[in-house]
């Protein structure tokens, strides 16, 4: 049977690539659609479990920048008063709160391209200290920096930002997310380069001495999250709060415009090419009647010839469905980072279980589609009458054909 | 309907020329390097972390030079379409595939390895140029090993 259907499918090349290039455009809609989103949440999730905190406090006028650099990495200087960080620290259920402060870099005429610095206090640093210690067995140094993956960089050369020298002492895993493109450093070596700018940069660097960007904040209890961020919200002023929740929502409406384009792209693909495979099927029945007819005189069921069709319909769409998720895969994961930058989103790939259990679905949903299409043909092909068609082709292929008793005995 | 010996031989040369020509316009059309994106080359070539102060200010980046060896590797995948339709024979065909695969590893090699393109992870050449030219690499390597391994249509032979 399975040889039989190779042959078949062989046979008509143009006819048969035509159908499996269809199937392979619905599955790579489907699949790359569902893998951005999934691929954005994740980044996202990654990026906050990375941070160590489950809330992050922004100046309410600077929210969006404050999305642009966590999600992107969109560099950005932006400040608001220390006072909130004791302020949030009071709040209750706030269990550590560490400062941060954003600085972008300039368009220098050497040295860099434009980066997010991340100047944190290593005494209430509960983000990347943890993580300095778990890798190099020792806090950041003075004039030391941690680099994200995005960045060019060998550690232990050294590089410049804005006139001040710092060495390069370390390295972080890809999350997807801005912290792949920001710089980490002491708040007082911050400081230190904020003084010398004057000196040695192009452009002097106003860091106030009493000003910070944000405030991370770990909860006692991580499932009263959202109510601390509510108490945070109504108890201080003139700040916003981002949860992990709120940031894949703002990723996730987004992305929704794009993912629901490539889903009306697949779903005006099925619609249009479901009746063209029905079609198509129903001709390449018709076409066979003879060779069916023979099939059925040697002994063929009508359940054989139905598989046959049937058969033939599934391993196309089957192919086809597994070729369009390579295809949209091998393209993801060319151009994970031209995706990011044109649509704004934070992208990391989903873990191979997770892509795996797409892709099986991805395919799964091709396959039902192309069976679905070559019912009705494969039913008119399993109820030809094998005399009738194999008879020199006299159109008799279904009782209905038949002539009657009656017309059948002439009468004398 | 099936293909004969002359409709596969054109559709391969069409593929050819329409590969070389994506090979040559894609750096500067439809993924810009920093170059054609308009960044200027004395801080495109910055675009790097270096460790020292970059003194190549006013020079072509590595993207730049990239884009325009591709023009030649374009160009000569175009020749080798070409040359497929004015010499259809079977040896002609195969040796043709063999120089396709040639420059279809040397289209991925440029940006890769030979020149390279700007070491900053967000600049223009290194997410859209540099995924763009190694995909129509591997196509036109494709491309070249199917040349060399189809067999003849027998009908055709038999004529």
């Amino acid at each position: 049977m399975i040889r039989l259907i190779a042959k078949n499918i062989a046979s008509r090349p143009v006819r048969n690539g035509a159908l499996f290039i269809c199937f392979a455009f619905i599955a790579a809609s489907l699949f790359v659609g569902h893998v951005l989103m999934a691929g954005a949440t994740a980044s996202v999730q990654q990026e906050l479990s990375r941070l160590g905190a489950d809330i992050v406090v922004v100046p309410a006028q600077y929210t969006s920048e404050s999305e642009a650099v966590l999600l992107r990495g969109e560099p950005s200087t932006f400040f608001f008063d220390r006072s909130v960080l004791y302020e949030v620290q009071n709040v209750s259920g706030v269990a550590q709160a560490a400062p941060q402060t954003y600085i972008a870099t300039l368009p220098a005429d050497c040295c860099s391209s434009l980066v997010q610095i991340i100047a944190f206090d290593p005494d209430r640093d509960f983000t990347i200290t943890p993580w300095l210690y778990e890798h190099q067995q020792k806090p950041l140094g003075k004039d030391e920096i941690i680099l994200g993956s995005g960045l060019a960089g060998k550690i232990g050369s050294t590089t410049y930002y804005y006139g001040h020298r710092f060495v390069i002492a370390g390295q972080l895993d890809p999350t997807g997310t801005g912290i792949d493109y920001s710089v980490f450093l002491r708040e007082e070596d911050a400081r230190v380069m904020a003084k010398d700018s004057a000196t040695s940069a192009v452009e002097t660097l106003v860091l106030p001495e009493n000003n910070i960007s944000t405030v991370l904040v770990k909860v006692q209890d991580p499932a009263q999250a959202a109510q601390v961020a509510e108490r945070i919200t109504d108890q201080v002023p003139g700040v916003r709060v981002l949860t992990p929740q709120s940031l894949v929502s703002t990723v996730a409406a987004q992305l929704d415009a794009t993912v629901k384009v490539l889903d009306l792209t697949a779903l005006v693909a099925i619609l249009v090419s479901l009746p063209l495979i029905a079609i198509i099927s129903l001709m390449a029945a018709n076409e066979r009647m003879q060779e069916i007819g023979i099939l059925r005189a040697l002994g063929a069921t009508k359940k054989t010839i139905f598989s046959l069709i049937l058969g033939e319909s599934l391993v196309l769409a089957f192919l086809g469905g597994i070729a369009g998720v390579l295809v949209s895969l091998g393209g993801l994961l060319l151009f994970e980072q031209y995706i990011v930058s044109s649509l704004g989103i934070p992208l990391a790939l989903p873990a191979a279980g997770a892509l795996a259990s797409l892709a099986l679905t991805t395919i799964l949903v091709t396959a039902a589609i192309g069976a679905a299409a070559s019912v009705i043909p494969a039913a008119h092909a399993a109820r030809t009458r094998p005399y009738g068609v194999v008879s020199c082709d006299r159109g008799i292929r279904s009782r209905k054909d038949l002539p009657r008793r009656r017309e059948r005995v002439p009468s004398f | 309907m099936s293909f004969n010996r002359s409709n596969r031989q054109l559709l391969l040369a069409g593929i050819l020329i329409v590969l070389g020509a994506l090979i040559i316009v894609t750096p500067w059309y439809i993924f810009p390097i920093c170059e054609a994106e308009g960044i200027p080359s004395h801080l495109a070539s910055s675009m790097s972390m270096s460790t020292a102060g970059d003194t190549s200010a006013g020079t072509i980046m590595k993207c730049g030079y990239t884009a325009r060896a591709e023009i030649a590797v374009g160009a000569l995948v175009i020749l080798a379409g070409l040359t497929l339709l004015a010499l259809p024979g079977r040896d002609s065909r195969r040796a043709i595939g063999g120089t396709v695969i040639g420059l279809g590893v040397v289209t991925v090699l440029i940006p890769t390895v030979l020149i390279g393109v700007c070491s900053a992870a967000n600049a223009p050449c290194r997410i859209g140029t540099l995924p763009a030219l190694i995909l129509l690499g591997v196509l036109t390597t494709i491309t070249g090993i199917f040349l060399v391994i189809s067999r003849d249509d027998p009908k055709a032979n038999a004529e």
